[in-house]
Formats: structure tokens, sequence, C-alpha cells
């Protein structure tokens, strides 16, 4: 037994270090500007559709909030040949889930099925692309469970209105400056008319991707997705995307916030580069050194050895367009904000004083490392991951490109971001103050 | 509407002069009978089981230890015991503090991680293949040689403690204790695993020290071993390092009987600046592994498993009142948990709650419509497949077909099993084990503008949330 274990052991010592593997990838453009990415993947027999449209809450005009979102809820609500609620319905009766999602950037539509229902997913995407058909009463109740929506994740929990207040102090000409699921008033105002005009101008295949990853053959997979979606005529309106850039702040803006909340909360949103960028892969090796794991910096000095919070983390919120990198901390009972807030900016400044240790950098690379193994197991990860690099880089290679970008970051890479972007001037700070109910 | 319309029907009629039939679905062609993929199990000579299984699309390894003891083995009154346990596992060893743990397994980019959830403890890793002999030697040295360090204990508790104090403001999490507390009355099952605001500073390290001695045994456990690597190498490993963990006898624990609901018990949690009504309807049910249970699961889907269900469908689809309607098991060793959950702006709290329980009504009232019985069951059957992509979710239906004793086969014959349910089943159980009148209702949300609804529903009891006492036989202070 001993010896067994010995030699088992040297032969685990000897293994290289493992490396994620890539994932594979066919992509076409059908002439009517769809584009499309197939993944095979047989080792369970499912499938994961993901129909990425290029439009989301940065796309709503003034007085429109909301509204990208609001839309998403209307996809459900019938077409041409399935009724409102039949879609759920048919993938639910096969076992299958599916759901939606809009961000900032994108609006996303996903299944995961059994892999023999492929064809009719198709069918039911391309139906709702081409021919939505959504009544004025349906629109109207499926307004209201939106509103219901807002109160159940902003308005009603104790801390769901952080960001909100934080994007709209943080931003003052770039869309961003509005959460995605829009304001009350905007929602109320919403008409079925903006429905047929989203729907005619973002709701068509030159600005839609279809990623399909699972147990399937590409060749056949892609000509399923023709038979289904060739013939629907490409967008006629043109789409008109906000060129608006944040001016550089030079002032660090600071909000408090009195809130009946049970413990003080700090958020900080510093302005970075958007997703892709450069500088974006040493802030995210910058933020596993401050936040990923019990032994991170910041974790370790805020939550253990000081035990002033009892959450603390630090990350980039990467975007289409520049967004900002957050510090945030829930204190820990009897801890001030003030306390928090000196141990966090020690942390965010040690980074721009001396560099991080080989150890520290490797540790913070083995990190993602394993996030791309554990990240890309399941249909929907890959899927996800294809159609992210496909709609917000603008280049379906990044899924597998980027990983040697975040290989190659350097101490000085850190050092250089952390100075650039970790500055008092360069912050929206939002301060959350216990205060009795009203 | 018409005119736009229109134009989408030009589009239309230009597909149909296509070759592509768009008008009806493609139905989907049979799929062969998907299998949970090939695993090996042994039990070691100290009575853990273990089960290895191949997986090779990542080079990854997961390991799940189960221990089938947890929160209901708490001593009586001291809620907490073995989520503190298992949470200060990872927080120091006889030879490793805190930081060296953590520094160690962060710096291959995996994770080792323990909870004690309510009637299990589970310690997982996640590592990459390349580490996956530090994996096995970092999880058997905090189940083995755990510290209880009293300066960890006390940072825990503090950690705790602020959590749940924050918790105890959140309406959605209150709801919930608060539900399972007057449906199970002081047994075990109606405390929060992780102790409550009274009982997490009495707990002391000599509470961890013998919860540990007691139950943390290897012929009560389970370990799974799924990743790139090979079975052989899975079965060496877990002998090497688990084969010198010590058999002992366990003993199961002795707990007060689950009380019996008689007519509504409706506790209304006050919360004045609410916006919604957090809603929980339901009662205690049948116990995993009686033969009723796949009934009542099917039962539970027709009313709310998903949001084609008949919840989501009168709430949320007809009426928009709110953004989700569900019905669920919560399944346990002994009886679980029939349950609705919604939420529905404050004005309409009674019509939303009225509205729950008519379709519980209705569910005891006649038979599910045959193409909705087989929809519910279509999806608890059809949905196995997505259940086994990837390694952590193969490795937790393995421990759980351990954890409710399920036997050998129940992963291939479950899906029979869900088959042959019947509306006449589902009927029976729905009269015998879905009760509206015998049901707990918990509201929590701003009393004052719904409470007057409420009369004629029964006996309502309010609680102002910051009174709220989980300990207190009357749940207040």
């Amino acid at each position: 037994m001993r010896l067994v274990a010995s030699v088992l052991m040297l032969l685990l010592l000897q293994t290289a270090p493992s490396k994620p593997k890539p994932v594979e990838y066919k992509e076409t453009r059908l002439p009517n500007g769809l584009t499309v990415i197939t993944h095979e993947d047989h080792s369970t027999p499912v499938i994961n559709a993901q129909i990425w449209y290029h439009v989301g809450s940065k796309d709503e005009k003034p007085g429109k909030t909301g509204f990208a979102h609001l839309f998403e809820h209307l996809m459900f609500k019938g077409s041409a040949h399935i009724k409102p609620e039949e879609h759920d319905k048919i993938i639910t009766n096969a076992g299958g889930v599916s759901n939606a999602y809009t961000q900032d950037d994108v609006t996303v539509y996903w299944e995961t099925f059994p892999a023999n229902y492929l064809e009719k997913i198709l069918w039911m995407e391309a139906d709702r692309m081409a021919t939505l058909d959504v009544s004025e009463e349906n629109f109207k109740s499926e307004r209201e469970v939106v509103k219901e929506e807002r109160l159940t994740r902003i308005e009603n929990p104790p801390y769901g209105d952080l960001l909100e207040l934080l994007y709209d102090n943080a931003y003052d000409v770039h869309p961003y400056k509005h959460i995605t699921i829009g304001s009350m008033a905007d929602l109320n105002a919403a008409t079925i008319q903006d429905v047929r005009e989203f729907y005619k101008t973002y709701y068509v295949p030159d600005n839609a991707t279809v990623v399909l990853a699972g147990d399937f053959k590409a060749d056949q997979a892609l000509d399923e997705v023709k038979k289904y979606f060739a013939d629907i005529p490409r967008g006629q309106t043109p789409i008109v995307r906000s060129t608006a850039k944040e001016p550089p702040h030079d002032k660090e803006r600071r909000i408090s916030h009195p809130k009946a909340v049970p413990l003080p909360a700090y958020v900080a949103g510093y302005y970075i580069p958007a997703d892709g960028d450069p500088d974006s892969y040493p802030l995210t090796i910058a933020s596993n050194i401050l936040s990923a794991g019990r032994s991170s910096r910041i974790y370790k000095s805020l939550v253990y050895d000081k035990q002033l919070a009892i959450q603390a983390d630090a990350s980039g919120n990467f975007t289409e367009d520049p967004n900002l990198f957050f510090a945030i901390l829930i204190m820990n009972r009897g801890a001030s904000i003030a306390e928090g807030e000196k141990a966090l900016n020690a942390e965010l400044m040690r980074l721009t004083t001396e560099p991080v240790s080989d150890m520290e950098l490797e540790k913070a690379k083995n990190k993602m490392r394993g996030e791309y193994a554990f990240g890309r197991e399941s249909v929907q990860e890959k899927a996800q991951s294809l159609g992210h690099a496909a709609v917000i880089h603008r280049d379906t290679a990044t899924v597998n490109k980027e990983y040697e970008l975040f290989m190659k970051v350097t101490k000085e890479d850190i050092m250089r971001v952390a100075k650039t972007y970790f500055r008092p001037e360069n912050r929206t700070v939002l301060v959350v103050t216990p205060q009795a109910p009203k | 509407m018409k005119k736009y319309f229109g134009l989408i029907g030009l589009f239309l009629l230009a597909s149909c002069s296509a070759k592509a039939d768009k008008q009806s679905a493609p139905e989907p062609k049979p799929l062969a009978r998907v299998d949970f993929p090939t695993y090996e199990k042994r039990v070691l000579p100290n009575g853990l089981t273990v089960y290895a299984l191949e997986y090779h699309e990542q080079p990854v390894v997961s390991l799940r230890l189960m221990i089938t003891a947890g929160a209901d083995n708490d001593p009586a009154n001291l809620p907490g015991v073995a989520a503190f346990t298992a949470d200060l596992l990872n927080k120091g060893t006889k030879t490793r503090t805190a930081t060296q743990i953590a520094e160690a397994i962060d710096q291959v980019g995996g994770s080792v991680e323990a909870s004690g959830d309510m009637e299990s403890t589970v310690i997982s890793a996640s590592v990459l293949t390349d580490s996956v002999g530090l994996a096995f030697e970092l999880m058997t040295d905090v189940l083995m040689n755990p510290a209880f360090s009293p300066a960890e204990l006390a940072r825990a508790q503090q950690q705790s403690l602020s959590n749940l104090t924050a918790n105890m403001e959140d309406p959605d999490f209150i709801a919930d204790a608060m539900f399972d507390r007057v449906i199970y009355g002081s047994h075990p099952y109606g405390h929060l695993t992780s102790g409550t605001l009274t009982s997490i500073p009495k707990i002391k390290r000599e509470d961890l020290v013998q919860f540990h001695s007691k139950y943390y045994a290897p012929n009560i456990s389970a370990l799974a071993i799924v990743g790139d690597l090979s079975t052989a190498d899975a079965f060496k490993l877990a002998e090497q390092w688990f084969g010198s963990w010590t058999k002992k006898d366990v003993p199961r624990p002795q707990n007060p009987e689950v009380p019996k609901m008689e007519g509504h018990r409706i506790v209304v949690i006050d919360k004045p600046d609410a916006v919604q009504t957090e809603i929980r309807v339901g009662h205690t049910t049948v116990p995993r592994k009686d033969p009723d249970y796949f009934n009542v699961l099917v039962a539970s889907y027709v009313l709310g498993g998903t949001g084609s269900g008949r919840l989501s469908q009168t709430l949320r689809v007809e009426r928009g009142l709110t953004y989700g309607a569900y019905a669920s098991i919560q399944p346990r060793k002994g009886p679980g948990s029939f349950y609705s959950t919604t939420d529905t702006r404050t004005e309409k709290t009674a019509e939303a709650l009225n509205l729950v329980l008519g379709e519980l009504q209705k569910l005891r009232d006649s038979e599910v419509p045959p193409q909705e019985l087989q929809n519910a069951k279509s999806y608890l059957i059809g949905s196995f497949p997505l259940s086994i992509e990837v390694p952590n979710d193969l490795a937790s239906r393995l421990t759980t077909v351990f954890l409710y004793d399920l036997g050998e086969d129940y992963l291939k014959t479950y899906r029979d099993k869900l088959s042959d349910v019947s509306a006449g089943d589902v009927l029976r159980v729905a009269k015998d084990k879905i009760s509206t009148d015998n049901a707990a209702v918990v509201l929590v949300g701003k009393a004052d503008d719904f409470k007057k609804q409420l009369e004629g529903l029964g006996k309502v009891e309010v609680i102002p949330m910051n009174k709220v006492d989980l300990d207190s036989p009357n749940l207040t202070r």
C-alpha cells in the first residue's frame, strides 16, 4: 500500500500544470447578417442555445429607461406560430430550462434542452425573431410583472438600491447612468408603439448572434439554423449607437445615503476602461490579488485580521463601454465605515507603491487558470463565453486568446494600472449608514 | 398595430414560399435513453463509501465528502453547533493555521470548503488535476485534525452574528426562517442551521469538539470523486488519505415530534417600510423515502414547479401580481415541507394570498387533466440529462442517493417511478397530504395596509420585524 501510494505521488508530482481546454468553435455569417457559432460537446446529450441581440439598457433613449428589459419579457408573449407563454411550456415539457437576461450592452435569450429538441428550439427562436406579436393587454400585464421585479430586486431588499444610486451619481452623460431595470415612471410611460419600434430596429438578424454548444454535428446544426433563419430579412432601420463618452472626472464624488439597513456599507466605483482594453487584464489579475480567496489581501486584512467587514470585494465590471471597478464593504457589527475605508484604501494604495510578490502573481494567475477550467464545464458556460467574445469583443477568437493575455500580466503592469485607476479623484463613493426605519 | 404587423405578414409570405415549412413545429425525434454515467462504488474497511466517476471535459477534479449528520444533531436549544463545527474545519488544524490552509489552496487556484446543512455536513474541494494530491491532503487534514481554536471560533461567531443581523432584516430571509419555525416548532428542522442571535454567542469550543468526535465518522459518510482522474487512481488516493479515518458508533438524533398543524396559523411580520409582501403558505409533508414522495413531487410541479405551473400562470401571467410564484418540496429524512412562495406589492397582499390558497384547493378538488399531468412528469423526467452534466452535479447526485438511502438502483429507476404517477395518485395525495385549512401562512410586509383584508382566514399574529425572536415559543421578544 505504501509503495503504491508513493509511486502514485511521484506520478502526480510529475504532472505538468493542467491547462484549461480551449473552446473549439465554427463561425458563419449568413447573407442576412446573422452570426452563427457552434461548439460540439458530446459528453452529455444536451444542448445550450443562446440568441444574443446586441441591444441593452445603454441603447435606451432618455425617458425610456428599463425598456430593453421590459422588451425582453415581451419576447415570451407570442409570435405567429407560438402562443403567449407557450415558448417556456414547450421547453419545460421537454425537461429543458429557458430564460433571458438584459444587461447594459446585450439582451440574451437562452435555453438548455435534451439534444433531440434542437430543430424545434431553432424554429421557435426564429419565429420570435421574425414575427413577434404582442397584444396590448399582454403588454400591460407584463409591465406590471416588470414593476414587481423592480420592487423585488431594487426597492424591497435592504441593500437593493445601492448600485442604482452609485451609477446615477458616477455618470453624467453616458447611458450607464441608469441601471437596466429603469425607473417606475419610465416603465409606466412605455407604450406598445415603443415595442414595435424597438423590435423593428434591434431584433433583426444582422444585430443577432446564435450560439449553440452541445451534442450535435456542427454542419447539420448550421443547416437547421439556415433553414429557419436564413430568410428573415435584414433590419431596415439603421441602428444608431450612443457615442456618449463620460468625460474624465477630476474630483472624488461622495454620496451619503442614510437608510434603514442593518449594517453600514461602503461602495467605491473607480472609472476603468472597457472590456478587452489592454488594461483590463492587469486590472482583473489585480482584483484576484485583492479579493479572490481567503488569502487575498483585502479579505485577509479587512475580514480576517482586522475583522472590520463581513464582506469585502474588489472587482471590475467590464462592459462594452468604460465602466467601474468596485470596492465594496459590508461592515462587521460595531466597525465604522471610516476604519473600513482606511484599511481598504491602504490595500489599493499598496498596489501602487510596491510590486506584488512572485508567489502572489502566480497565485492570481492560477486562480484565473482555475476559473477558465471550472467556468467552462457546462454547455451553457461554453456558449456564454463564445457569445461574449463574439458580441462584446467583436472577435470570437478572444474566447481562447484572452487566456494568454492574463498569463502574460507582469508586476509592472499591475502597478501601472493601480496607479492609473485607483486614485481618489477617479472614484465615486457611496456610504450607506443605518437609520431607524421611517 | 395592423399596419405594422401587415408588414410582418409580408415577410411571412416570403418565408412561406421558401422551402422550409415554418408553419408547424418540427417534432423532435426520440432521444435514446440517457443513463447516469458509469461510476464505481467501493466501501473502505472503515465503512467509508467511495464513488469514483471519470470526467475529462476539463482538467479538474471535484471531491465531495458528505457526512450524514448536520443541524438535526444540534444539541437542544443550541442551534448552530453543526454549522460552526463545519465552518471551523478549514480555519486551522494541528499543523496548519487558517491562513496556511487558505494560502495553500488559493496558490493552486482551487478551493476547499465545508458547510453544515440540516441533515448533512459537506466538505468539498475543487482543483485542477495537477493539484489533486493537495486536495486530498488538505481535505483529510481539515476533516481529521481540526484545531477548533478559540480565537477562530470567536471570529466566526462575530461574522455569523453580523451576517444574521443583516439577514434578519431581509424580508425574503425572514419569511423562510419564520415559515420553517412555524411548521416544525421546536424540532431542529425548524431551526436556522446557522444558529440564532441567542444561540450563536453561547456556542463553546467544547461543543464543536464533541460534535466532531461524535458524528464525524467514515461509516456514515460518502466520498464522491468526479473528474479528470482514472477510477483506479481515485480509489488509490481515497484509500491512502481516508483509510486511517476511524470507524465509530454514531448516535442517531432523538428529536421531538413534528407538531401537527390544526387550522390556519397566520403570522404577519410587520415591516412598515416594506413596499412588497413576502408570502409563504404550506405545511410539513412526507419524508423523502416515503412511497408517496413522487406523487407529492408531481403535485408540487403542477402547482408551481416552473414558470409554466399554475401559481405562475395565475399570479404572474394572468394578473401581473408578482415577478415569481412557485411551489416546492424541501425533502428531509423525516417530514419534509411543502410550500408555496411569492411576493407582491403591498396593496395586493390579500388577493395574492387568496389566489395561492385557491390554487391549492383546486388541486384537492379535481384530477389534474391528462396533458397537464404529462407536462409536469415530462419536465421531471426530461430534465435528467441536464442534471448530470458537470462534475459537481454528478457528485451531488451520488451523495444525495447516499444521504436519503435511496438504494443502488435509484438513479436507474426513478424515471420509471415518475412515469407511474397517475392523476388519481396526485388527487389522493392532494386530499391526504396537502391542506389549505391546516396550513401555516407567513406574511412579511407593511401589516397596517393589509391586516384587515385577512379577516375570515383565521387568527392573525402580528410581530414587529425588530421583535422577531426565533428562539422564543411565541416567536417574539
